[in-house]
């Protein structure tokens, strides 16, 4: 009777659950392009080559134009694109890896790089065949996409925090630029946050239980730890690299970068506690000023907001803002086809010539002609300014587990207990180098 | 009557099929590969009880246990009393009765994403709706999504309203199978409402409670879309339950082994739940 019962719990739970066959996330963000095998109007052999990134916001709409183009231009190859988010995309790739159907040209970050190359999925004898050259790339771009010395990608865009303001909050408020430094952060920030009874948070009597205007805002989740650590390179300071076994932080130069974050929160009150969504904010005028990436400026672009946009300021001695890029690389194909191969490179060529147009995504072309193109277009100098400055996080093998944007994960832990649970910024220093170095000896 | 059979069996195929393919293969593959070392890519290798082991000393597993049978506190109770009063209540001769039994059952046809984002808003700090009118009334502002201390409280609240509606249906279809003779004697014996209820409306439920708390146990123990849009495990690993570790040891650490350890963890659980509830209600009485 027991062993009856037993069974019948297991089958019901079979038949209801799913918790052995895996909980993959449904790419419900799928975007693809069928093949047109009659491309080429009836003559000739068409060459399918799978192209996979992982993007979900307008500049998906923007690569799948540029896909389209690059499909009706020539007749020999066709070009089946396909974006999901991030993660699924990666799990979906080394699935079909290992089913020996990869794509032909898979867009990833710098930072992911050398956990892919170590899983031996990437090959990098194609990226001579491209012919890209280092004088015609920005170094912050050509650096991403190396691993251990070897090339391994082609650099398709860059970007990096900056700071978006609203020009006639400003104008209201009689500020007549952007700040560029901490101090001068501070003071915009407080002169445009202002309570239900018109006062700002730097006079007295502010009421900060009712403040209708924020002066910035941030997105409280890994983007936090992005800013720590530009704010300790700012300080000098970047103890994280390709080879690391332990991670040698400088706890006082941590606890400073956390400490001026938080002080804009809890101290000044200028930026909203728990902030969901800075552009949402921004474009309903809640927040005058935002920390973000130069993915946003499409969407205010369709907005009817007065913006403009600034590098991300000083804080401490040096200038420094975080930065990422997008690369393309070139999975390692089993069958080994030479017109597959041959078909990607002329694809990725075709990109690289016309990343021009990626401009109108937001995200910075990483050639310097593409750059040009991007100069033209509103908004984009402050970013492209603070290229040089821009820091990118280290290619490790284990970044999607030490730089991983959802719990657990260190670097989330630490931006939370920063911004969101105001813990001593010391303490959560160590925390970070504990959990990390633990990751790093597993 | 072979026959018979022989039709049923092959009704049946279809869904066994798929049942074995979809379901069962990967459930025992999983088993498996909970004894491997294996990041998708690579060649397996086996790891022997190492997975097993690291699941008893992996902090942050005890953690998303904690949450999981914290979760399943806070939302089972009102899941199975609510529903049932709604029920209840809904199966009297009420005005506007159709209109809110269809008004209840909304927020479960709804998909998990759009409720978290649409809860995301509502609960925003400091500017969402639930927070202005609270601090309308002098409380307030929660931090629903972003404190240690409410994040969990305020996932759980987002499951109930969106399963209370489908568990209510369920708890009316079997209050519409109760013969109204039973009622009707209850009464000549001079029976309270109250009595009916306890001792008629509850024992003759007892297979559908059965059903709603084993379908309820499934759905918490399992919850993974509201909080992976809503607070993604977080603040710090507040909202992190097993699945939500399961899917980022597997699909994002690519540690297919030790994701595969979760995932029978999170079996065992339920099945134990499942045993517990039927002792508790004694089925096979």
């Amino acid at each position: 009777m027991r062993t009856k019962r037993w069974l019948a719990s297991f089958l019901i739970v079979m038949l209801l659950a799913l918790p052995l066959a895996g909980c993959a996330a449904d790419p419900k963000q799928k975007a693809t392009n069928s093949p047109a095998s009659a491309n080429n109007g009836g003559s000739g052999k068409v060459v399918n080559i799978d192209f996979w990134g992982g993007w979900t916001g307008p500049d998906l709409n923007t690569m799948e134009g540029l896909v389209n183009k690059f499909n009706q231009e020539q007749s020999g190859i066709h070009v089946e694109f396909t974006s999901l988010q991030w993660t699924p995309l990666f799990t979906k790739f080394l699935t079909e890896m290992k089913g020996g159907n990869p794509p032909d040209v898979l867009v990833m970050h710098p930072f992911e790089l050398g956990q892919f190359v170590e899983m031996g999925v990437l090959d990098s004898k194609p990226i001579a065949d491209v012919g890209i050259e280092t004088v015609n790339y920005s170094s912050f771009a050509w650096g991403g996409t190396f691993y251990k010395g070897e090339q391994y990608a082609v650099p398709l865009d860059v970007h990096m925090h900056g700071l978006y303001y609203n020009k006639e909050l400003y104008n209201e408020s009689g500020i007549a630029n952007p700040p560029l430094t901490g101090d001068e952060l501070i003071a915009t920030a407080q002169k445009l946050t202002i309570d239900n009874n018109g006062k700002h948070a730097d006079e007295e009597g502010f009421d900060e239980n009712n403040i209708v205007q924020y002066g910035l805002g941030f997105s409280m989740n890994h983007h936090v730890f992005y800013q720590i650590y530009a704010l300790l390179n700012q300080q000098g300071h970047n103890p994280f690299t390709e080879d690391m076994k332990a991670v040698e932080l400088d706890e006082d130069k941590m606890a400073n970068a956390i400490a001026f974050l938080q002080d804009l929160v809890f101290k000044y009150k200028v930026v909203p506690k728990g902030e969901k969504s800075p552009v949402d904010d921004f474009m309903g005028g809640k927040v005058a000023m935002f920390i973000d990436g130069p993915w946003q400026m499409p969407k205010l672009e369709d907005s009817n907001i007065q913006w403009a946009s600034a590098p991300y300021p000083k804080v401490f001695d040096k200038s420094a803002a975080w930065g990422a890029a997008e690369i393309l690389t070139f999975p390692l194909k089993k069958d080994n086809d030479p017109e597959k191969a041959k078909a990607a490179i002329e694809f990725v060529k075709w990109l690289d010539n016309n990343s021009g147009e990626w401009a109108r995504s937001g995200q910075l072309p990483s050639s310097n002609a593409g750059m040009q193109t991007a100069l033209s277009l509103e908004g984009r100098e402050a970013f492209i300014n603070s290229l040089d400055n821009s820091v990118l996080l280290p290619s490790h093998p284990k970044a999607a587990q030490i730089f991983s944007s959802t719990a657990p994960s260190p670097i989330l832990t630490a931006a939370q207990d920063a911004i969101l649970n105001n813990k001593d910024p010391h303490e959560i220093a160590k925390q970070l180098k504990k959990e990390m170095d633990s990751l790093l000896q597993e | 009557m072979k026959s018979q059979g022989k039709v049923a069996a092959l009704f049946l195929l279809p869904y066994l099929l798929v049942f074995l393919v979809f379901r069962f293969g990967p459930s025992v593959a999983g088993l498996f590969i909970g004894f491997m070392k294996w990041n998708i890519v690579g060649d397996a290798e086996f790891a022997g009880l190492a997975n097993f082991k690291k699941l008893f000393n992996d902090p942050i597993f005890w953690v998303s246990l904690k949450n999981t049978l914290l979760f399943l506190l806070l939302t089972l109770p009102p899941l199975i009393v609510f529903s049932l009063l709604m029920a209840v209540l809904l199966n009297q001769k009420l005005r506007f009765r159709n209109a809110v039994r269809t008004i209840s059952i909304i927020p479960y046809v709804l998909i998990p994403a759009v409720v978290g984002i649409i809860w995301n808003w509502l609960y925003d700090n400091n500017f969402g709706i639930l927070n202005y009118y609270l601090k309308l009334i002098g409380l307030g502002p929660i931090e629903w999504l972003t404190s240690e201390k409410w994040a969990l409280f305020s996932i759980a609240l987002v499951t109930v309203w969106s399963y209370l509606g489908y568990n209510m249906i369920l708890y009316l279809a079997g209050l519409q199978d109760i013969s109204a003779d039973l009622y009707e004697a209850a009464k000549i014996d001079g029976a309270t409402g109250a009595q009916a209820f306890m001792r008629i409306t509850l024992p003759m439920l007892k297979p559908i409670t059965s059903m709603v708390i084993t379908l309820t146990l499934v759905n918490t123990i399992q919850i993974f879309d509201q909080i992976f849009v809503m607070t993604n495990g977080g603040p710090g690993t507040a909202t992190l339950t097993i699945v939500q570790y399961l899917y980022g040891t597997a699909f994002q650490n690519y540690n297919l082994g030790y994701g595969s350890v979760l995932g029978i963890a999170t079996l065992v659980i339920l099945i134990v739940f499942v045993q517990i509830q039927s002792r508790l209600l004694k089925l096979d009485d």
